[in-house]
């Protein structure tokens, strides 16, 4: 179908408009993060115009914000930034193993109660964390987990709704011959979901990898209630501790570097994955 | 593979993608054994070592009070060999109190640690502070023995040691809970540049208010600025109603007083002030620069009423002919019908499971000693709560501003501590309602008085359990839960044992028993059993800080005062479904409309589509925080861009607020629609080609096709969109917690954020799980009802199998 | 190589709500010792169910299977010493070439883990392993023509590549039994003919035990040394290819195998005379007196001219002419009959022509009534 002309002036105008509403403000961001810190606070009170550019970046802003982030020197950011690194890591593992281990049951194979407890599965979706986030403290509580990164993690070896169906749906899909190809091969059950249905699974195990580390690098509340002490915090929460601390106007170009600091994995990660992930996501890659 | 030549941006892009992998791979190794060394080496305290956690704030005090602080507990340290001290910092006060209250309720609270007068009440009521009496008579007898090293009460303001007494229900009388570190009086700040150009005498320590609002009329004549910055906390508010000879509550703290017509009288010129004249108070801007750093930008002729804690920041305040500098100084609180001060102070208290009280004593005591006192009042936060330090070089220094220091001192004798019940839920509803009354302005005086005597009676009349409450019948529930989890595991035996006969079949059902059980444990431990307990829990009535056996049975009182008379709970179930109500289908409707726009067949269509769902990777608090700035009301990106289109944007979180502030999170949504674009997108590209080339041939144009081939093939996604997008509608919580908290008044507490309020922050455990059930009642209700509209419009393909 | 006997195989599907549905019933079979046995019949006739049972993808429901004399109906697949070529090839898309065809000997090795091997001291065996397999494979690829293609994915090779590779990854186990499940069915005309003609070339060089899938009849019958032709389940014959074809059992196996079909006719046959629906043909045969059915292949007709005595009046519907013969579809008295001609005996016939219609009756076949009659 060919577009008429004022049809693709639209197109454009709408595509220009739309990006620039997405990244505008992120670009913005990084502007005042670059800013002195009197142009900062004239950019932000909007005493001054909006600059696309810093004049003179100052790069010293984020070194200022990296030292003062959390009670310790230097320490602070670190120790949150590992903090965030080893949660997410182990989470986004504990997710595709034990989502993509269960997705291969509910896909293939055939045991008694597979269907209700699917249903279950999928029902469990529609339930809003905060039914069972009391008592998730109170047995966390019990089991003496507070201010570990225990609650956080833990839970993520048992599957994920979301992507378990996600998982069952790509599997579903996967031509039985080449199960049967492995059986006849000599694999077990366990040696097919590794080294026959997991590899082929790549397109969901990237979403699913990418959207719980974005889920879990960005989880607040989970962080706020389960972790205390300077050292344990992760970044989300350093972040919300240093708006606390720098939220005056004076020092929102600090506030600002350590914004970017923090959603830099995120955008280094997408644009890593992008391929996989948004082609993957828009070639429906998943269905459901 | 196929063979491409190597060109050099191909390599370039190998190199940076081998890179960031490398990069990856050291920071995640890294970063597994700093916390493995970090975790290794947590525990091991010397033998014989004693490990204390301190826990205060430094937020008006910025990085000169986390210094001060952590010099006094190094040279503590230095002086107690074998004790060591771990310091915790969150920021301030009000995430220090979150904080604080989610390490109460956890039972992992610090030794030692900051107290506010106001919440002496409220903590020593849930008996998480321990009296120091003892100590306190120990060290009089010391004293007497002439131990000059020994504590004396005598030495301090009387008043700042009053406010840490608490008998069972009143602040100033009974057990000692803290010793007060410094305090402050109140007053307000004045830029004495503007004063000049505006010809107005200076303030003196007689004025009234009528002299203060001559003055801030006219100073608001001036260009481009404001009279004054007129804070409407609720302890301003009430020792605003004292000067007047009125209050909102009475001391004994029996009476409310805040309906008499004296109070109303005041809050209605102070309401007349801020909304009914320009320029003269600020109103409600859902400003950046809220509070004390207003006055920084010499834009505004006073501020406060603000103790002494803005000083140290003012004293950054570039000297007048410098650029942005002006000269400034301290006036005290303009007098009404009567004269009348407040103390506010804070303490260093000690926690009642401390293990090592001794040690936490001798803390306190060094941290409120005349040395800590004197670095404290150098750095020019607050008055110090010795007589002697107060009165010396060290408060009273005439080198820096403000030169009149003397200013606080001499409301002392007119300074009382004003006392607020154990219940903090006094002071919420007080400072929501005076907001809406005083700062937005959207309920009127008599409107906002209502509506606080409402919410009070409703929650002060609230008797869960009635006056005897039974406790709860705790073996009945586990006998209950053991015979479940009897069943299910008898279940599971029974179907383990009892498999098909025929081996292969046995092999596959036990692999899927298997490969399905950490779903199945994850379900049972983390879903079912928590359920479960919430819906226990949501029966009863319960301090989230003791053991479970101090629920008390209530029934279905937290429903019923949930539903029937608990107005902020209304408040916030309002702000979630208006906010809903414009975040869904919005948001539906855009992602849809993107997702079309995605389809085009444009050149360099994937970078779009990458630009588009960018933000969608990054919420959080960061995003948060960005759109804090984004929404605000006068130099803020969005309205400065309405400005630009020639629209006059209105007060986000400001005096608009009860229309706009929930629009504002909608708006914010909106920004992360990428998410549900994708998987229209999705949906898009698999309805096959030859149906719209089917279309086409029987004479469908563009219209026609969206409605009778793209809507119906795509429906079953937009309805699993549009379920998923009602859930995460009613789950708001990170946004609002870092942006608003909720304010102003409760125009912006979200459902879940009230819940988590009421769970971490007052401890209202039981009637906490009550609204968790109403919410998943809510959205079981909102899903039944979508499947059920939907089912015939949906057009349903897969599902079946 | 072995031999496969299957005795009163059956199997059973239970469905819902206590309904049965019986795939294969009663199967006799032995196959023996480097044989190439094809089973052949029309989608749904079981064969590939009975494939996949002597696989042991199925369970058995009845009957016993032996390989090489021991019973294996409770063995699992991976340990019958079987390989299996999937109709889609069931190649591994995230494995090359190479390892897809290693895959099924290193799940076998005996040295898993090089760690282990190291830490055990018989690195040097796991060595020896891992050479072993890699000549095997380089031997298989050889064979197979497959060099050029060893570092390639599934998804880089053409049709007719993955088919020689799913082969390949058979032979390289060197399994005691092949099973082939219809592997020819997703290649085009030309390359089906070729590459059966290399299966069964194969087949004499590896002298292999070969089951093999069919739903071709003439696919079978160039490759089988022994047909075993299946209809609802049961085996309808069981025999040589030429045989299924000069002396068909039954009425299914007559019309199934040959192509185009045998015209059958149902009718009488009394008196030295054949009726149906009114008319007559005289055939000698010593069979008695009895309703039956009549058969006899296209390239039994013979044309006369129209009006001939004893001949059958018909009319050309179609000609289709092939090159060396021709077919032509005739609609008779006794219905739609169809012929095959030597191309020059034809060359004058077209459509709309009347002919009477005559045939061999020495390779006439007789069959009792019903759909697998019995052959008489």
């Amino acid at each position: 179908m060919k577009r008429s002309p004022l049809a693709n002036a639209i197109l454009w105008f709408v595509l220009i408009m739309g990006t620039a509403a997405f990244i505008f403000p992120l670009w913005w961001m990084a502007v005042v993060s670059l800013e002195t810190p009197q142009r900062a606070e004239a950019a932000i009170t909007g005493s001054a115009g909006i600059s696309l550019f810093p004049p003179s970046p100052q790069l010293a802003n984020y070194a200022d914000a990296v030292r003062e982030t959390g009670s310790v020197p230097w320490m602070g950011f670190v120790d949150a930034l590992a903090n965030s690194i080893v949660v997410t890591v182990l989470v986004v593992l504990g997710t595709v193993v034990s989502s993509s281990a269960v997705g291969y049951a509910f896909a293939r194979l055939r045991f008694r109660g597979r269907n209700p407890l699917f249903l279950v599965m999928l029902g469990t979706m529609m339930l809003p964390g905060q039914v069972t986030m009391i008592p998730l403290f109170l047995l966390f509580r019990q089991f003496g987990w507070i201010d570990t990164i225990m609650p956080l993690v833990v839970p993520a070896f048992f599957g994920n709704a979301f992507f378990i169906f996600m998982y069952r749906q790509f599997i579903a899909q996967i031509p039985e011959s080449l199960v049967e190809a492995a059986r006849v091969d000599g694999l077990g059950h366990v040696a097919i979901w590794w080294r026959i249905i997991l590899p082929l699974c790549r397109p969901v195990t990237a979403i699913c990898a990418v959207f719980t580390f974005i889920g879990t690098w960005n989880d607040f509340l989970g962080p706020l209630i389960y972790l205390h002490s300077d050292e344990s915090a992760t970044l989300a929460v350093a972040l919300n501790g240093f708006k606390n601390q720098y939220g005056g106007l004076e020092d929102v170009h600090l506030l600002m570097a350590l914004s970017v600091l923090t959603m830099i994995p995120c955008i280094v990660l997408f644009i890593a994955a992008q391929k996989t992930f948004v082609e993957g996501l828009a070639r429906g890659a998943v269905k459901g | 593979m196929s063979e491409t030549p190597e060109t050099p941006a191909r390599m370039i892009g190998r190199l940076v993608r081998n890179g960031l992998a490398v990069i990856a791979v050291v920071l995640v190794v890294a970063a597994f054994v700093r916390v493995a060394y970090r975790t290794a080496t947590a525990g091991d305290a010397k033998a014989g070592e004693t490990v204390l956690t301190v826990m205060h704030w430094s937020g008006e005090g910025g990085q000169e009070e986390d210094k001060i602080v952590e010099d006094s507990l190094r040279a503590f340290e230095a002086a107690n060999p074998g004790v060591r001290v771990k310091r915790l910092n969150p920021g301030d006060a009000g995430s220090f109190y979150t904080k604080l209250q989610t390490m109460m309720a956890a039972g992992e609270a610090p030794d030692v640690f900051y107290v506010g007068y106001e919440r002496v009440a409220n903590f020593a009521s849930l008996d998480l502070l321990r009296p120091i009496d003892e100590f306190v008579a120990r060290e009089e007898a010391a004293r007497k023995t002439g131990d000059a090293t020994a504590l004396d009460l005598g030495a301090f303001y009387p008043q700042t040691v009053d406010a840490f007494r608490f008998d069972g229900r009143r602040v100033g009388t009974g057990a000692l809970y803290g010793i007060p570190k410094d305090f402050t009086t109140v007053g307000f700040y004045y830029n004495k540049d503007l004063f000049r150009q505006a010809g107005l005498a200076f303030p003196t320590s007689a004025w009234t208010w009528d002299d203060y609002i001559a003055a801030a009329r006219k100073l608001g004549q001036l260009p481009g600025i404001t009279g004054s910055e007129f804070v409407t906390w609720p302890v301003m508010v009430r020792t605003y109603l004292r000067t007047e000879g009125c209050e909102a509550i009475d001391d004994s703290l029996e009476k409310i007083r805040v309906s008499e017509p004296s109070s109303a009288a005041a809050l209605e010129r102070l309401r007349a002030w801020r909304h009914g004249e320009e320029n003269t108070l600020t109103s409600g801007k859902s400003k950046i620069a809220t509070g004390a750093s207003v006055f920084l930008g010499g834009k505004v002729g006073m501020a406060g009423p603000f103790g002494r804690w803005v000083v140290p920041s003012y004293r950054n305040i570039p000297k007048a002919g410098e650029p942005n500098g002006f000269e400034w100084d301290f006036a005290p609180l303009p007098r009404g019908g009567a004269e009348a001060n407040c103390v506010l102070t804070v303490s260093w208290s000690m926690a009642r499971d401390t293990k090592h009280p001794e040690e936490a004593w001798k803390l306190i005591k060094w941290l409120t000693d005349e040395k800590s006192q004197a670095a404290n009042a150098r750095l020019g936060l607050a008055i110090p709560t010795m007589k002697s330090v107060a009165e010396s070089g060290a408060f009273l220094d005439a080198t820096l501003p403000p030169a009149n220091n003397q200013g606080y001192l001499d409301a002392i004798p007119e300074s009382v501590v004003i006392g607020w019940p154990a219940d903090p839920t006094f002071e919420q509803i007080l400072g929501s309602t005076m907001d809406q009354g005083l700062k937005t302005g959207d309920l009127t005086i008599p409107q906002a008085i209502q509506q606080f005597n409402e919410k009070w009676n409703a929650h002060v009349q609230f008797v869960p359990g009635g006056v005897n409450p039974q406790p709860v019948r705790w073996s009945l529930f586990a006998t209950i839960g053991v015979a479940l989890a009897g069943g299910v595991l008898a279940l599971i035996a029974w179907l383990f044992l009892s498999g098909p006969a025929r081996t292969n079949a046995r092999g596959e059902e036990r692999a899927g028993f298997l490969f399905a059980s950490p779903w199945v444990i994850g379900f049972l431990v983390f879903m079912a059993f928590p359920i479960l307990l919430s819906l226990v829990l949501s029966l009863t009535n319960w301090k989230g800080i003791g053991p479970l056996s101090g629920a008390d049975w209530v029934g279905a009182d937290n429903y019923a005062q949930l539903l029937a008379r608990d107005g902020r709970f209304h408040t916030a179930f309002k702000v979630t479904l208006y906010y809903a109500a414009i975040a869904v289908p919005g948001g539906q409707l855009l992602a849809l409309l993107a997702a079309i726009v995605m389809m085009q067949k444009v050149r360099g269509i994937a970078f779009f589509r990458a630009a588009w769902y960018l933000p969608s990777v990054l919420a959080g608090v960061g995003v948060s925080i960005l759109w804090r700035w984004i929404f605000d009301s006068e130099g803020g990106l969005l309205n400065r861009t309405l400005e630009f289109v020639g629209i006059a944007g209105p007060e986000w979180f400001g005096k608009d607020a009860a229309l706009f502030g929930p629009p504002a999170f909608a708006i914010m949504s909106f920004w992360i629609v990428g998410g549900s674009m994708m998987v229209y997108l999705a949906g898009l590209q698999q309805i096959p080609r030859d149906l719209y080339e089917a279309a086409e041939i029987d004479g469908a144009g563009p219209v026609r096709r969206f409605f009778r081939v793209t809507l119906p093939m795509l429906s079953p996604v937009i309805l699993f969109n549009l379920i998923m997008a009602v859930i995460g509608s009613f789950q708001v919580f990170t946004q609002a917690f870092v942006m608003t908290g909720g304010e102003p008044g409760d125009l912006t507490r979200f459902y879940v954020l009230y819940l988590f309020n009421k769970a971490f922050e007052l401890y209202d455990m039981g009637y906490a799980s009550a609204m968790a059930w109403i919410l998943l009642v809510i959205v079981l209700v909102l899903t039944a009802v979508i499947l059920r509209t939907s089912a015939r419009v949906v057009y349903y393909e897969s599902l079946k199998k | 190589m072995a031999n496969v006997t299957l005795t009163k195989v059956g199997k059973v599907y239970e469905g819902e709500h206590g309904s049965s549905f019986r795939a294969v019933d009663a199967v006799d079979l032995a196959i023996k010792d480097g044989e190439f046995c094809v089973l052949v019949g029309p989608s749904g006739c079981g064969k590939s169910t009975t494939l996949r049972m002597i696989a042991g993808l199925e369970e058995i429901s009845e009957g016993d299977l032996a390989i090489d004399g021991t019973r294996v109906n409770d063995v699992p697949a991976k340990d019958r010493d079987i390989a299996f070529v999937f109709q889609n090839y069931a190649l591994y898309p995230h494995l090359t070439v190479a390892e897809n065809i290693a895959f099924g000997l290193e799940t076998r090795r005996m040295h898993r883990s090089a760690l282990v091997a190291t830490l055990t001291g018989s690195g040097g065996a796991r060595a020896e392993e891992s050479a072993a397999i890699r000549a095997r494979v380089a031997d298989v690829s050889k064979t197979l023509g497959l060099d050029p293609l060893l570092s390639r994915f599934p998804r880089e090779l053409s049709g007719g590549q993955r088919q020689r590779v799913a082969v390949g990854r058979a032979i390289a186990r060197d399994p005691k039994v092949f099973l082939f499940d219809e592997p020819l069915s997703n290649l085009d005309a030309r390359l089906r003919i070729e590459t059966r003609t290399e299966l069964r070339m194969l087949h004499r060089r590896l002298k292999a035990t070969i089951v093999y899938v069919t739903h071709d009849q003439e696919e079978a019958m160039t490759l089988a040394d022994r047909l075993v032709v299946m209809h609802k389940g049961k085996v309808q014959q069981n025999a040589t290819a030429q045989e299924c074809y000069e002396r068909p059992a039954n009425r299914f196996v007559a019309g199934f195998i040959g192509t185009p079909p045998m015209n059958i006719v149902d009718g009488r046959l009394e008196n030295g005379m054949f009726t149906a629906m009114g008319a007559s043909v005289a055939i000698t045969t010593k069979i008695s007196a009895q309703a039956c059915a009549l058969g006899f292949r296209p390239d039994r007709v013979r044309l006369t001219a129209a009006g001939t005595t004893g001949a059958i009046p018909a009319t050309i519907a179609a000609v289709e002419r092939l090159g060396d013969r021709t077919d032509l579809a005739l609609d008779s008295a006794w219905g739609r009959l169809i012929a095959r001609l030597d191309a020059d005996l034809a060359a004058n016939a077209s459509e709309g022509d009347n002919v009477g219609v005559t045939f061999d009756a020495a390779h006439a076949h007789f069959f009792k009534p019903g759909e697998c009659g019995a052959r008489i």
